[in-house]
C-alpha cells in the first residue's frame, strides 16, 4: 500500500506531464484547420487533450490516485510527442495535411 | 457516485471546489456531475478549436495564447449552459439529465465560434413560426380575411 506522501509524489508528476501533453496538443490544434488538416489528426489531438485533461486532475475528479503504471504511460505519451516536435516546429507537417487528389495522366491522343 | 434528484448548480459546485481546495475531502456527489461536464465542454473545445485557425492567424506565427483563451471562454460557456440545457433535453428524450450531461457538453463546446450562426438560425425559425401563428390567427374583430 503506497503511502500518502508517495501518492501526492506521483500525481503531481503525473499533472506535471498531463500539462506538457495538454500544453502540446494546443500548440498543434492551434495550427489546424477543417480545409488544410486530416481529420484524423483533428480527432486525434482533440481526445488526447481530453485525456491529458482527465488523467491530470483525476485525483480532484474522479478520486483516483494515479499509480506508477499511470504515471510511466503518461511519461511514454510525452516523449511520443517530443520526439516529433520538430515536424510541428514550422507549421503543419505533410503527413497531417489534406492533400489534393493526384493527377491523372495525360490523356491519350 | 450517488445520484442525484436535482443536478447542482455552479454556485454550489464553487463552493464545493473551494472547500476541496482549502480542507480535506471532495464532495464527489457535487464536483462528480461537472467533472463530466468539463471533459465535455474540453473535447468539444479542443474539437472547435481544430476547425479553425483565430482570426488574422493566417500569416502570424502560432497563435497558441489566442487557442488557450479561446478554449477556456468556450469552456466556461459550456460549464454556465450545459445544466440547463440537458435538464431540457432529458426531458424530450425520457432519459435523466445525468446521462446527457457529457454529450450536451461536448455539443455545446464543438459548436465553439460557430454560435452566433445558431442563434441565426434560431432566431430564423422563431421568426417564421411567429409569422405562420399571425397568418392563421383570425382577424380583430372576428370576419374573414
Amino acid at each position: 500500500m503506497m503511502d500518502h506522501e508517495m501518492k501526492c509524489l506521483l500525481a503531481l508528476a503525473n499533472f506535471a506531464m498531463c500539462s506538457a501533453i495538454g500544453w502540446a496538443c494546443v500548440c498543434r490544434i492551434s495550427i489546424m484547420d477543417a480545409a488544410s488538416t486530416r481529420r484524423i489528426f483533428r480527432v486525434m489531438y482533440t481526445f488526447l487533450f481530453g485525456a491529458a485533461t482527465a488523467s491530470g486532475f483525476s485525483p480532484w475528479l474522479f478520486g483516483e490516485w494515479p499509480g506508477v503504471g499511470h504515471v510511466l504511460l503518461t511519461a511514454a505519451f510525452v516523449f511520443v510527442l517530443a520526439s516529433g516536435a520538430g515536424a510541428w516546429r514550422k507549421g503543419l507537417p505533410d503527413y497531417a495535411r489534406t492533400a489534393p487528389a493526384p493527377l491523372d495522366g495525360p490523356r491519350p491522343g | 457516485m450517488t445520484p442525484h434528484a436535482s443536478l447542482p448548480d455552479v454556485v454550489t459546485l464553487a463552493v464545493a471546489l473551494v472547500a476541496a481546495v482549502v480542507g480535506p475531502g471532495v464532495m464527489a456527489d457535487l464536483v462528480g456531475p461537472y467533472a463530466v461536464i468539463l471533459l465535455g465542454a474540453v473535447i468539444g473545445a479542443a474539437w472547435s478549436a481544430t476547425r479553425r485557425r483565430p482570426d488574422g492567424a493566417e500569416d502570424a506565427p502560432p497563435p497558441r495564447g489566442a487557442t488557450v483563451a479561446y478554449m477556456l471562454l468556450v469552456i466556461g460557456l459550456a460549464l454556465l449552459l450545459t445544466v440547463p440545457a440537458a435538464e431540457f433535453a432529458a426531458r424530450y428524450l425520457g432519459l435523466e439529465s445525468r446521462w446527457v450531461l457529457g454529450p450536451v457538453a461536448a455539443i455545446i463546446g464543438g459548436i465553439g465560434r460557430d454560435w452566433p450562426g445558431v442563434g441565426a438560425w434560431f432566431l430564423g425559425i422563431l421568426r417564421s413560426v411567429i409569422e405562420r401563428w399571425s397568418r392563421d390567427a383570425p382577424p380583430p374583430g372576428g370576419g374573414q380575411r
